[in-house]
């Protein structure tokens, strides 16, 4: 094998694996009951493409909101607005869940429910991969417009044919990770609620039949890799500008913003000040959340290191480009079929568990990460890539000096996502982990014990450890930055 | 590159030495035999049960216990597969009486002298069918808060009444102990057939199905529900832990579903004789007291409740608990419920 194969071939190994290990333990795929398979997919699908649509449209409207607030505050000002924009996304569902039940009472249930929960849930995520995109192709277009007399209506319009593959690869990505939600449509999707995830969580937990599971979560896969051959997004510039004008912003989308941020956070910090006293009222229960809260960190900044290796070791064969295409394509295996197939070899041992953990975890956040455009940032620097090639730089040369000085930035604020989702998890780390060693999984802990509230007061210190992981990796971003100026 | 390095090592390093720190205040190395028991986190977490009955199990065994956590008893049964080939798992506790068919039919139990005399008359019953000993149970019901009710329903049927539209939220059957027992209650007390007919006008009454009974309890506290299906005990938590008499579970005159706790010990056990001496001290009145106390359910042993607030709880009717589906059966109504709910 030529060494530019490597790292496409390691990166199929890796997410091969789970499949490898349940078929090792004689789980052989099996035949599935048809109806059965028909109503979850349908299920999976309406709901996936209602959520992508909605993340979509609220994305854009809270893209030109922060274009509208990125004429008034400083950048870092605007860091904390991008900061708090993305903690619907950050969150342990159940309580998002809670804060969407609180808001709108009664809750329609359904697929409309679902919808509306992962699409809020993915707005902020849409909002910011949009304004990125926003910033490295519209910018220059809409000053021109702008001089041309140009509404911001048929602006827009003229745009949407050059931005539908990056428009694609935005529902792409929620249209994912909605296929993959478990807790969200089980709770709201009412008769709807069947996806592929629960019937997957059904074969295994009712059934035990990890044959059905197995196939399940082969057709999943397949699915998921036949509609990444749809449109790649575009060509990327390596550099972006930070501006905006009356085109690229919006007062109606700045509200949507206003509201979308600080109603949540309302409600939310509503509930965490009332935790808070019941929470202080449990002797001790401060001081165990503070000698956990070393361990969740490290994990989570584990995690987000593996997170931002494997991004970096993506790059290694551009411009040539087989891993990108492996990875585009590829997706995690269901959650279920991972917590249930790592339990195997996890064991008892405390150390063997946290190494699961941080696999498991690689594994299920890698492929939503590089979806958040990675590979958009590679392809920008194709044309350095081509002049150094010409130059006579060596494999290694181009991936040393030119690829990770200036993939790093990036990588580390996606690496940094991958380690806030893993802090907030408790649904796999309960299956892997055989105590309470993180923050979240006593705050599962709390709630199967009657104290939902006091684990809202708890997760003041899972929200701040979650900032201080953050400015970890932006601590990484700017190290790494300094280094490349 | 050597700044990104050095930087993160750094990170690593001191979160590696923060940890560390934390875990070594000094303690020397246990060389006291383990005793390795499996459970779920409510028995093991801090609030509840296990920490106590470790502490002064251990003065009496000269030994360590050893707790690990489970997410579920499907996870349960395959770490003590598994571990039979490694530490060994002593003593497993978190069974209900729908899994001891699947508990059975995957381990081998060893069969368990303990002194029954002073058991509850039912709970005695269930020690017939298999190794496996139960350890607590409790009664579940809908649990209401009075002041939010002029009335509060009698019977199951009275659930499809109006008012209670949009109130009340259930746990889902497929990944929730107690709304599998509601569902097969449902059946045991009005008929398959009857039962999914009510099923269809219930479902439509519901604000939604849970995916765990904590879930939905945090929906009821938060006051988003107005009601939810638990323990006749739950509330005596609000009761000791909120000073709050208002949270009543209703009787219903149907009866209600019982649940059981069971705990036993696999033939696959190392420390077998501390296993014994372990299960056997969950059955004294102190261990009983701890387990009822900070689990809230109802011990076993007759006379623990004298003169707590448990013995203040209402009797309840119970339904008749030696009605237990097969696995097969378990799931063929699980895919009937399903099916119901697609056409939603």
């Amino acid at each position: 094998m030529k060494p530019r194969a490597w790292p496409a071939f390691l990166f199929v190994s890796f997410f091969v694996c789970p499949y490898i290990l349940l078929f090792l333990f004689s789980k052989a795929p099996a035949g599935i009951d048809f109806g059965e398979f028909l109503w979850a997919f349908k299920n999976t699908i309406y709901q996936s493409i209602g959520s992508a649509l909605l993340a979509l449209i609220l994305g854009f409207m809270m893209c030109l909101g922060l274009f509208q607030l990125q004429r008034w505050v400083s950048r870092k000002y605007l860091k904390v607005f991008e900061f708090l924009i993305l903690l619907q996304g950050f969150l342990p569902p159940i309580f998002i869940l809670l804060v969407f039940l609180e808001i709108l009472n009664p809750f329609p249930t359904g697929t409309a429910g679902i919808i509306l929960v992962h699409g809020v849930m993915n707005a902020g995520f849409a909002a910011l991969l949009l304004k990125r995109v926003f910033e490295q192709k519209l910018i220059g277009l809409s000053e021109m417009a702008l001089v041309g007399g140009s509404s911001q209506t048929r602006f827009f319009i003229s745009i949407v044919g050059y931005l539908k593959k990056d428009f694609f690869a935005i529902l792409y990505f929620v249209f994912c990770t909605s296929f993959l939600s478990f807790s969200i449509p089980l709770t709201v999707g009412g008769g709807r609620g069947t996806t592929f995830e629960i019937l997957i969580y059904e074969k295994i937990r009712i059934s035990n039949s990890w044959g059905e599971a197995f196939t399940l979560s082969i057709i999943q896969g397949l699915f998921l890799l036949l509609l990444s051959f749809g449109p790649s997004t575009a060509e990327m510039k390596s550099l972006a500008r930070q501006s905006s004008n009356k085109l690229l912003s919006s007062w109606l989308g700045l509200i949507i913003t206003a509201i979308y941020i600080f109603g949540f956070l309302g409600v939310l910090a509503q509930g965490m000040w009332s935790g808070v006293s019941k929470a202080a009222a449990i002797p001790d229960l401060y001081s165990i959340a503070f000698s956990v809260l070393p361990f969740s960190i490290m994990m989570s900044f584990v995690v987000g290191i593996v997170v931002l290796v494997l991004l970096l070791l993506s790059a290694w064969d551009f411009p040539h480009s087989r891993t990108n295409k492996v990875l585009k394509g590829i997706t995690a295996p269901s959650t279920s079929l991972v917590g249930f197939g790592f339990l195997v070899v996890a064991g008892a041992s405390f150390y063997s568990q946290s190494m699961v953990w941080i696999f498991a975890f690689v594994l299920i956040y890698f492929t939503s990460i590089f979806r958040m455009g990675w590979s958009e940032d590679i392809e920008s620097l194709q044309g350095q890539v081509q002049v150094a090639e010409v130059m006579g730089a060596s494999k290694s040369q181009i991936f040393k000096d030119i690829l990770i000085p200036q993939l790093i930035p990036k990588a580390s604020l996606l690496a940094g996502i991958a380690s806030l989702w893993a802090l907030g998890d408790f649904a796999l780390s309960r299956i892997i982990f055989s105590r309470d060693v993180t923050l979240a999984l006593m705050i599962e802990s709390l709630m199967s014990s009657y104290r939902i509230e006091a684990a809202m007061g708890i997760l003041v210190l899972y929200l701040v450890a979650g900032l201080f992981l953050f400015l970890i990796f932006m601590g990484i971003r700017y190290v790494s930055r300094r280094e490349l100026s | 590159m050597k700044n990104f390095i050095l930087f993160v090592a750094a990170i690593f390093s001191a979160l590696l030495i923060a940890d560390f720190l934390r875990k070594n205040g000094g303690t020397a190395k246990d060389t006291r035999p383990a005793l390795r028991v499996f459970a779920s986190s409510s028995f093991i977490s801090q609030w509840g049960p296990g920490p106590l009955i470790k502490e002064t199990f251990e003065k009496v065994c000269d030994c360590v216990v050893e707790y690990h956590n489970n997410a579920d008893t499907t996870i349960l049964v395959q770490n003590i597969k598994s571990e039979s080939r490694t530490g060994g798992v002593d003593v497993a506790l978190g069974f209900d009486q729908f899994d001891l068919e699947m508990a059975t039919q995957a381990i081998e139990w060893r069969k368990v002298t303990i002194d029954d005399t002073n058991f509850e008359d039912h709970a005695r019953a269930t020690l017939q069918r298999t190794n496996l000993i139960p350890y607590d149970w409790s009664l579940l019901s809908f649990v209401f808060r009075m002041t939010e009710w002029k009335e509060l329903p009698k019977s199951i049927d009275d659930l499809l009444k109006p008012e209670y539209k949009n109130q009340i939220v259930m746990e889902d059957p497929r990944t929730s102990s107690p709304g599998l027992q509601f569902l097969l209650w449902l059946i045991q007390v009005k008929g398959e057939e009857k039962a999914f007919e009510f099923l269809k006008s219930f479902n439509t009454q519901l604000h939604s199905y849970a995916p765990s009974w904590s879930a939905a309890y945090g929906l009821f506290q938060k006051g988003i529900v107005k009601s939810t299906f638990s323990y006749v005990t739950s509330p005596v938590y609000h009761v000791v832990e909120d000073k709050n008499r208002d949270v009543v579970a209703v009787q219903l005159s149907e009866g209600h579903p019982i649940q059981y706790e069971f705990v036993g010990i696999p033939t696959t056990c190392k420390s077998c004789d501390l296993a014994e001496k372990f299960v056997n001290f969950l059955y004294t009145p102190e261990s009983q007291k701890i387990i009822m106390e900070k689990n809230y359910m109802f011990p076993v042993v007759k006379s623990v409740t004298e003169g707590t607030l448990f013995a203040e709880i209402p009797k309840y009717k119970a339904a008749d608990v030696s009605v237990i589906p097969t696995v097969v059966d378990r799931e063929r109504i699980l895919k009937k419920w399903a099916a119901l709910r697609r056409g939603e």
